[in-house]
């Protein structure tokens, strides 16, 4: 039960309590957020928990972090004096926590997250590894502070413990500052109940010369919905947003990955690759906005949907804005099915037809580490993630 | 070289002198919409239609998506104009000479010299010149102002009117089906191939003046035929209003060529809705080009019902400053073994917008449908604004959809190369651009490619410096 009370209990901070009440407050007043655009297949927006208030959120959450370098990461109620100011300064600076009701139950139930700072120049050699474990509903904060000059590796599971049949709903949040010549790889690999309703917000601002890099990996969720969006606001800044899904049985997914350009020589490079089967749907919206305060820009975006299911269904936005002529963007979708000579192909060389379907799966999802070749670190970050999922499903 | 292709636009800018014989007062009302049925002596059906889609109209609020429709003054606008001509004269002689001389300015009659196989022109609300050759007349082809067709082929227009594109489609489209009026009517009966192309032209003249003209063209089983319309209106400081319903029936192993080129005047609201339904084995293309106008809102679109049917989409819009472009088109696969291409070119230039807003749907059970979209995107001086809105809706795992853009500016390394040859930099922009549209022009004929380069150039006067 969401109330009052609640607000006291996981930590007895002011500040914290404060800033709890007042979300509370809101909350019923927001909309929830949009799951339709325009005469696109409907996503099932049925399958968020409706009596939000109603439901338990004294949550069990387990956040497991594994890290091996002089970077700072630990959850936000061991912070210090300093790191609480910094926590205090950055947290909802980039997400709107009134966008919609959901983000605003994030904000007043969330009762823990992650900080993560990158001291300036340090560069690391391991990626700093977080296993997220929830029961039944669960709210996540992480923020993530690179300082000048830093590079750095997150990844991310996130996992469920229970079985059982109740509907449960994840609220996550993750913001990530990173400042001048900073590069941030964050990757995630989602693999909650398909009884689950799984809620995320990422946002990044990208100082001069930073570089911010997004892969997410989606498997488990009844419906899943995703923003994830990057500010370069820095000269020269890039970003790249990659996604995997693998979505079947009945799974709704809806996501969007937006890039907005707000300065000279900054690129994105977007690519969501999907495989859908049984009757599961998916819609996707990309967006690069190019502002007239960035000439030189360089967009590049793509959605592809390799539909298997027969009962399956694929929506595709790749939209683009540009106020700017000195530009040079370019985008593409395509939604199709596996090809009958492929597998032709595959089988003629012993595969038995399933076999060569996992085959070409596969390697539909895996064809996403083209736009990490020049860094095989993260291409080997994403081909685990993508095995060991696949691997489990 | 640019003195040969150098054109006036004025010639399309300046207003004749207004000479009509009824101008309906500005604002639509109840009264109004019976008096234009009254005046073109309708049969109840019609006036019946027109009053249950003035209800819905009045009931259904401005949409909210898209560009901003906020000066489009609907009070103001006069929704029936009259002009001082006999109807439908079959000799251009007959043809007053103010309104003479706008067409011929225009090069109406210069086209029809060109042996084009029909020519409509339609000044105001009414068609005031039509001419259709003898030997196509002798095939049975029938290519009437919709308003006289109304009275000599009822059953066919009441089998189609209002079917392909009904009057609760959206606001514009209410208000369309209540004040239509004019525009053509084309059947081609059973197997007749119209080889050279059908013509009409579209004038509004009047200042705060609204045109509603209603397209129904209907190519019957294993009929062909090819029809191109051009637009134009004056440059006054009050807007006005162009809302024009183009149906398409492309029956049974059918094909149809529909082309347009839109250039209205800068201060027109262009909110138009063209539609075609293709049955089995039939072919729709579309061949656009929209400039002019201040605000258009236009995505023609073609429902594919029949198995095997085919759609084909290729358009260019321009904008320059102060113009909102937001055009695109739609393909529904309804059919097995379907397939849409759109091709869609745009340039915008300092201070203009467009966007591209397309629709691809796949329907569950259309099987082996496949369709490619291509949007290409030219961006010219500062301040100009590109949108690409494409939706991909696909429920069927047997389709094969895919979709591209660019958008860019022209290449340092293309002007290098036509300045050391020896063009100043703006004929050379001039040259890359006229390429650019090359595709679109050389699909249509001669004069409209003309006319389209031409109106090109024009807009690109002064890009440098």
């Amino acid at each position: 039960m969401i109330n009052k009370d609640h607000a006291k209990l996981p930590d007895k901070r002011p500040e914290q309590a404060r800033r709890r009440l007042e979300a509370i407050g809101k909350i019923h007043n927001l909309p929830l957020p949009l799951l339709k655009e325009g005469l696109s297949t409907a996503i099932d927006s049925d399958r968020i928990p409706k009596e939000l208030h109603n439901k338990s959120y004294h949550q069990t959450t387990t956040h497991l972090i594994t890290n091996e370098s002089e970077a700072t990461a630990k959850p936000f109620d061991e912070a210090n004096e300093q790191e609480r100011a910094l926590i205090k300064r950055h947290r909802y600076s980039l997400i709107d926590p009134h966008k919609d009701r959901l983000i605003a139950l994030q904000q007043a139930a969330s009762d823990n997250g992650i900080l993560i700072t990158i001291p300036p120049r340090t560069k690391l050699e391991k990626p700093i590894n977080i296993l997220s474990e929830y029961d039944t509903n669960g709210f996540t904060h992480i923020l993530i502070i690179a300082r000048n000059g830093s590079e750095a590796t997150i990844t991310r599971n996130i996992k469920e413990r229970r079985g059982g049949d109740e509907t449960g709903l994840i609220c996550e949040a993750v913001e990530i500052i990173a400042e001048e010549h900073a590069r941030i790889t964050y990757n995630e690999a989602q693999d909650v109940s398909r009884r689950t309703a799984w809620y995320s917000q990422k946002k990044a601002r990208a100082g001069p010369r930073a570089e911010v890099r997004w892969y997410s990996h989606v498997t488990g969720g009844s419906l899943t919905k995703q923003d994830t969006t990057t500010l370069l606001e820095g000269k020269d800044a890039k970003s790249a947003s990659l996604a995997t899904m693998l979505l079947a049985g009945e799974q709704h997914e809806n996501s969007t990955t937006n890039a907005h350009h707000a300065a000279a020589n900054t690129t994105t490079r977007m690519h969501a690759k999907a495989i859908i089967g049984g009757s599961a749907r998916m819609l996707h919206r990309g967006l690069i906005d190019i502002s007239e305060e960035s000439p030189g820009a360089e967009g590049y975006q793509q959605g592809d949907a390799l539909l298997t299911g027969t009962e399956a269904e694929a929506d595709i936005i790749p939209q683009l804005e540009i106020k700017n002529a000195d530009v040079a963007c370019s985008h593409g979708a395509t939604v199709g099915n596996i090809e009958e000579e492929d597998l032709f192909y595959l089988q003629s060389r012993g595969l038995d037809e399933e076999r060569a379907r996992d085959v070409i799966a596969e390697a539909f999802l895996i064809s996403i580490t083209a736009h990490a070749e020049e860094d095989e670190q993260w291409k080997e970050e994403i081909l685990s993630i993508i095995k060991a999922q696949r691997g489990t499903t | 070289m640019t003195d040969d292709i150098a054109i006036d636009r004025t010639k399309y800018d300046q207003a004749s002198e207004e000479r009509l014989t009824y101008k309906a007062s500005p604002g639509i009302t109840e009264e109004l919409v019976r008096r234009i049925s009254q005046r073109k002596d309708e049969p109840a059906w019609m006036l019946d239609l027109r009053l249950k889609s003035l209800k819905r109209y009045q009931e259904k609020p401005l949409p909210t998506w898209g560009p901003s429709l906020k000066g489009l003054e609907l009070d103001k606008i006069h929704y029936y104009l009259q002009p001082d001509a006999k109807k439908n004269s079959t000799r251009w002689e007959d043809v007053p000479e103010d309104i003479k001389q706008t067409f011929e300015q225009l090069g109406i009659p210069e086209a029809e010299r060109r042996a084009l196989a029909g020519t409509g022109a339609q000044y105001e609300s009414e068609m005031i010149y039509h001419k259709l050759k003898e030997e196509l007349k002798k095939q049975g082809v029938i290519f009437l102002d919709m308003d006289v067709a109304l009275k000599e082929q009822e059953a066919l227009v009441k089998e189609h009117f209002n079917k392909c594109v009904p009057y609760n489609d959206h606001k514009f489209a209410m208000l369309h089906y209540a004040t239509w009026s004019g525009g053509t009517f084309i059947h081609v009966p059973k197997g007749v191939k119209a080889e050279q192309p059908l013509q009409a032209y579209f004038r509004m003249n009047a200042e705060r003046g609204g045109q509603f003209e209603h397209t129904l063209i209907i190519i019957e089983e294993g009929a062909e035929a090819s029809y191109i319309e051009g637009c134009s209106a004056p440059r006054y400081d009050t807007s006005s209003l162009h809302a024009g319903c183009v149906e398409l029936f492309v029956k049974k192993g059918a094909q149809l060529r529909y082309s347009s080129v839109e250039n209205w005047s800068g201060n027109t609201y262009n909110l138009n809705t063209k539609r075609a339904i293709v049955d089995e084995d039939g072919i729709i293309e579309w061949v656009s080009g929209n400039l002019g106008s201040g605000t258009t809102m236009l995505y023609p679109t073609s429902i594919l019902k029949g198995n095997r049917s085919k759609a084909e989409h290729l358009s260019i819009s321009f904008a320059a400053e102060g113009q909102h472009q937001d055009t695109g088109a739609k393909a529904y696969h309804l059919g097995k073994n379907t397939s849409s291409t759109i091709t869609a070119k745009s340039i915008s230039k300092t201070g203009g917008t467009v966007t591209y807003r397309g629709v691809v749907k796949v329907n569950k059970g259309s099987t082996n449908a496949r369709s490619n979209v291509e949007c290409d995107s030219l961006m010219i001086g500062n301040n100009s604004v590109s949108n690409t809105i494409p939706l991909i809706d696909v429920k069927d795992k047997t389709a094969k959809v895919g979709h591209e853009a660019r958008v860019g500016r022209i290449g340092e390394e293309q002007l290098f190369y036509l300045q050391s040859r020896g063009l100043d930099e703006e004929a050379a922009i001039k040259m890359i651009v006229s390429g650019f549209i090359e595709p679109i022009t050389k699909e249509l004929p001669l004069e409209y490619a003309m006319e389209l380069n031409k109106l090109i150039e024009l807009e690109m006067e002064g890009t440098i410096g």
